[in-house]
This record gives C-alpha cells, sequence and structure tokens, in this order.
C-alpha cells in the first residue's frame, strides 16, 4: 500500500445525525468517490478549531478525510493506493 | 485471603494495531509504525515506533531503524505515525474504562490502572467485558493481569500477549517469584539489576530475601521498598482519573532531518524547543527554576547540562538564552548535532511576583498576546524569526511525539 498525503479541499456529502459525521461521497479533481465505509473516526486541535479525521474506503483504496468544525471545510488528507502489498 | 482488584491494561502493539483499525489494508500484514520518514533517503534515520505482530514474527523490534526492519522483512509495510489518532482512541479507552470505576490510573498511553474495589461485576467478570468492548467498539486487544496490586498486576499483563488475561492470586507468588529474574519486575531497570547481581541478587525472591540493610546502603531509602516488592507486596494505590497531575518538568527534544555543524540551523531548533517548552509552561500556567539541555551527536554521544536561573520564567527567550549560553561551553563543535533536547525542571505556579518593572510587565503582555494567538490558530502561527531557519531545514514531523500532558487536551 503506498500512502500518498494530499493536502486538498474537497467537497463532501455527509450526514449529520446522533453527534455523529458520516460522510457519504467526496467529489476530487472531478470525479466523485462513494464512500462504502467508515473505518475509524478520531479528533485533533488546530489552534482551538476541532477537526474530525474519518478514515473511509470506497470498497479499493483508502482515504483520509477531515472535518473543521470551525470553518465547516472538508480536506482529503491522505490517499492509501490498495496495490495488494 | 485478599481480593485480586487491581487491573493493569495494556494495549497490544497500540500504535500498529490503530493503524491496522483504521485501514483494514493493513489487517494481517508486517507494519512499522514511525516518526516523519523519507522514503527517497531510504528512511535511514528512522527508527522503528511500534511493530505489528505480524512483522514482529520476523523479529522487527521497537528502536530498530527501518533498513533494519526491511531487512529482516522485505515486505514490511512503514506507516507514518499519526500521535493525534492513538491519542483519541486513547480517550476512548478512558471512555470504557470510566464505566467501572473511576480510579483509573493512566501510566502512558496505552497502559492504564484500574482498582475495582466496590465494584458491581467481580474483577475478573470486568475484565472480560472490558476486553470485549474494547474489541467491539475500537477493533484493538488487550492484555489484562489481575493482583492484589499494581506491581504484581503489571507482571501479570505482561505474561501472555496479544490479548491475555492472567490472574495472579498472592499464594501464586513465591512460586512464580522464585524463577522470575529481578529485572522483570516494574521499576527495576538493567543499572539496577547490575548492581543487584553484584550482591547474587538475580530472582525477584532472592530480592525480597536480601537484608534490608544491604539493599538500604546500596539503593537508599528506596531499598526497602523494593524487598517488598521482592515479596511481590506494593501499597502504592491507583490514583483516580479525575485527580489533577502534578507536572515535574515540562520538556521537548528533536532529532534533526540531518546532522549538522550549522550554528544558525541548530539556533533555529533550539528557538523552536524553547518556544515549545514556554507554550506549555504558559499553558500549565507555571514557570520554570532550571533549564536543562540535552545535545546527542551524530556518533549518539551526548551531553547534558542544567542552569539554575535566578528568577524562574515562563519566556522563550530567556529560555532560549540559557540553553544557548549551556550550548557555547560545548563550542566549538567537534561532531555534527543529531539531537537537542530542552526542559524546564523545578517549575511551580507563576503567581505574578517579579513584575515590578515596566519592561517585564510589557514582556509579560507580548507573551500573552502570543500564547493566545497561537491557541487560537495554531501552534508557531507567530514565531520568532529563528523558528523560520528550522522550519526550512525541515521540521517534517512533530517535535514531541507522545507525552502524558498530550492529554491535556482533553481538558481544554
Amino acid at each position: 500500500m503506498n500512502i500518498t498525503v494530499i493536502g486538498q479541499r474537497v467537497k463532501v456529502g455527509a450526514v449529520f445525525e446522533n453527534e455523529l459525521i458520516s460522510p457519504k461521497w467526496f467529489k476530487w479533481m472531478d470525479k466523485k468517490y462513494d464512500i462504502k465505509s467508515i473505518s475509524m473516526r478520531w479528533k485533533s486541535f488546530a489552534g482551538n478549531a476541532v477537526l474530525t479525521h474519518f478514515s473511509v474506503t470506497d470498497g479499493k483504496n483508502l482515504y483520509e478525510l477531515s472535518f473543521n468544525q470551525k470553518s465547516l471545510e472538508w480536506m482529503l488528507n491522505k490517499i492509501g493506493i490498495n496495490n495488494g502489498s | 485471603m485478599s481480593i485480586n482488584t487491581i487491573l493493569h491494561i495494556d494495549m497490544n502493539s497500540f500504535f500498529a494495531s490503530v493503524e491496522q483499525a483504521a485501514n483494514p489494508a493493513l489487517r494481517g500484514k508486517p507494519i512499522a509504525v514511525a516518526g516523519w520518514a523519507d522514503p527517497e533517503k531510504n528512511y535511514a534515520r528512522t527508527i522503528v515506533t511500534t511493530a505489528s505482530y505480524e512483522a514482529r514474527a520476523y523479529k522487527v523490534k521497537t528502536g530498530m531503524t527501518i533498513p533494519e526492519a526491511k531487512r529482516l522483512c522485505p515486505h514490511i509495510i512503514i506507516v507514518t505515525a499519526d500521535p493525534d489518532k492513538y491519542l483519541d482512541v486513547s480517550y476512548k479507552i478512558h471512555e470504557i474504562l470510566l464505566h467501572y470505576t473511576d480510579l483509573v490510573e493512566i501510566y502512558s498511553i496505552d497502559e492504564c490502572f484500574l482498582d475495582l474495589k466496590g465494584a458491581r461485576l467481580s474483577t475478573e467478570e470486568a475484565a472480560v467485558k472490558i476486553k470485549e468492548e474494547i474489541r467491539a467498539q475500537l477493533g484493538l486487544t488487550c492484555s489484562i493481569g489481575i493482583a492484589t496490586n499494581k506491581l504484581v498486576a503489571k507482571l501479570g499483563s505482561d505474561m501472555k500477549k496479544p490479548d491475555g488475561l492472567t490472574i495472579i492470586n498472592d499464594e501464586d507468588i513465591p512460586l512464580l517469584f522464585s524463577r522470575l529474574p529481578a529485572k522483570e519486575l516494574w521499576g527495576i531497570g538493567r543499572r539496577t539489576s547490575e548492581r543487584l547481581e553484584k550482591y547474587g541478587i538475580e530472582t525477584a525472591k532472592q530480592l525480597g530475601e536480601a537484608p534490608e540493610d544491604l539493599l538500604k546502603a546500596e539503593f537508599g531509602i528506596l531499598g526497602p521498598k523494593m524487598k517488598l516488592m521482592g515479596q511481590g507486596k506494593y501499597f502504592d494505590p491507583v490514583v483516580s482519573y479525575y485527580k489533577p497531575r502534578e507536572i515535574k518538568s515540562v520538556g521537548h527534544s528533536h532529532t534533526f532531518p540531518e546532522d549538522t555543524y550549522d550554528l544558525d540551523v541548530i539556533r533555529g531548533f533550539m528557538r523552536m524547543l524553547s518556544e515549545k517548552v514556554a507554550t506549555r509552561l504558559q499553558k500549565y500556567k507555571l514557570k520554570g527554576g532550571v533549564i536543562h539541555l540535552y545535545v546527542r551527536y551524530a556518533d549518539f554521544s551526548g551531553f547534558g547540562m542544567q542552569a539554575t536561573l535566578e528568577q524562574s520564567t515562563d519566556s522563550g527567550l530567556e529560555i532560549f538564552n540559557q540553553t544557548f549560553k549551556i550550548f557555547k561551553t560545548g563550542l566549538p563543535l567537534k561532531k555534527k548535532v543529531r539531537l537537542l533536547g530542552i526542559s524546564a525542571g523545578r517549575v511551580s505556579k507563576e503567581n505574578g511576583q517579579g513584575l515590578l518593572f515596566e519592561e517585564a510587565e510589557k514582556d509579560e503582555k507580548i507573551k500573552e498576546v502570543l500564547f493566545q494567538l497561537n491557541e487560537k490558530y495554531g501552534e508557531f502561527s507567530v514565531k520568532p524569526a529563528s523558528v523560520l531557519i528550522a522550519e526550512k531545514f525541515g521540521i517534517k514531523e512533530r517535535c514531541a511525539m507522545i507525552g502524558k500532558y498530550y492529554f491535556d487536551r482533553k481538558l481544554k
């Protein structure tokens, strides 16, 4: 698996429910990716902004998204390309 | 008969297991979690922080360099450490444990003690349930030791990994300790065990039977405590999760991306580390009375020296000035510098005394504004110019990995 740092803003469709945020799809470089599962959520801090991170998969590759609860921005932080190794 | 109410919980291969839980493609594969690593330089300076059990099967161990790990396991996957992720998972573990008791003592990011006296469930039932909950909610395994005290519970959690549950009753201790090397006891390190060996003390039982006077002469006030430890007796209680911790010192260290003789770069890193120490002191409303500098050279030799201040400080500039003064005593450099560590010790609560002069008051106000800006916009949003040099030279990872006081995030 090759993990690449991206750090770009993306457009995300998400459901906010029961105090949980669940991204459902994201658009990056004109392509839409449907999220099949979320394997982990965790929080971090940037100054006094809370960021929620999501480890998600489209069934093939792994993506790390983050949501800044202050600026309401979504970022695609990393991509893990599953090459079978 | 004493009742076993103490649990020690040790998460198995924690950082690697968290990465495998976060990334299904890593499960069942040999992985090594490491600090920031530069693949173009073949990870030459990066060491393994944690290896997954699959990697351990190839004898990959914590502390090895990545090239060493790759020699043992050519298909090992290197994952860059993500401290925020591990801290968040650690908090989630605490939340699970706090459903059982508030006598939860955080020993490290992946180890906790619990005291379940007065709990509804038996200690063993609770341990089984805790393991199930951690597995179901976080996809992680842990090893648990159960005993009448922290020392023996910690020993128990070490006896079966991964996913173990070991109960050590008081009546099991004599036989167990007769075969147990003294160095396996919590707190008896390599140097202490070498000193014990001088007196023919090799097992825990021999330590428990050693003359108290001899241990007192060799180890001072710790001697009698060590003798009791050799008998499986340990009286330090489990401290409540909510009891504020006493901070004794505040420090940061950083390994340079490349070893260097360049004084501008060294000074830049030194300033950056000083600011980080100052920021933490300010956050805890503490001031340090002693500043300590540690320098490690390219050949892993090093020197450490400290300076006692006339007046305690939480100023990044003051800490930097003191450390650079210490550093200059080692000039000219005979070897390239690999790592710097700076800490403030003899910390005390700041009380505003000494701010008698206008200049000092102005300094305090500037510090306060800088602290608030960095709190609001992130660490080093506002920084001294020398830090820019350090950044240019390549700060690719956080200076400090994990310390207990990262937990202050939780207190925000």
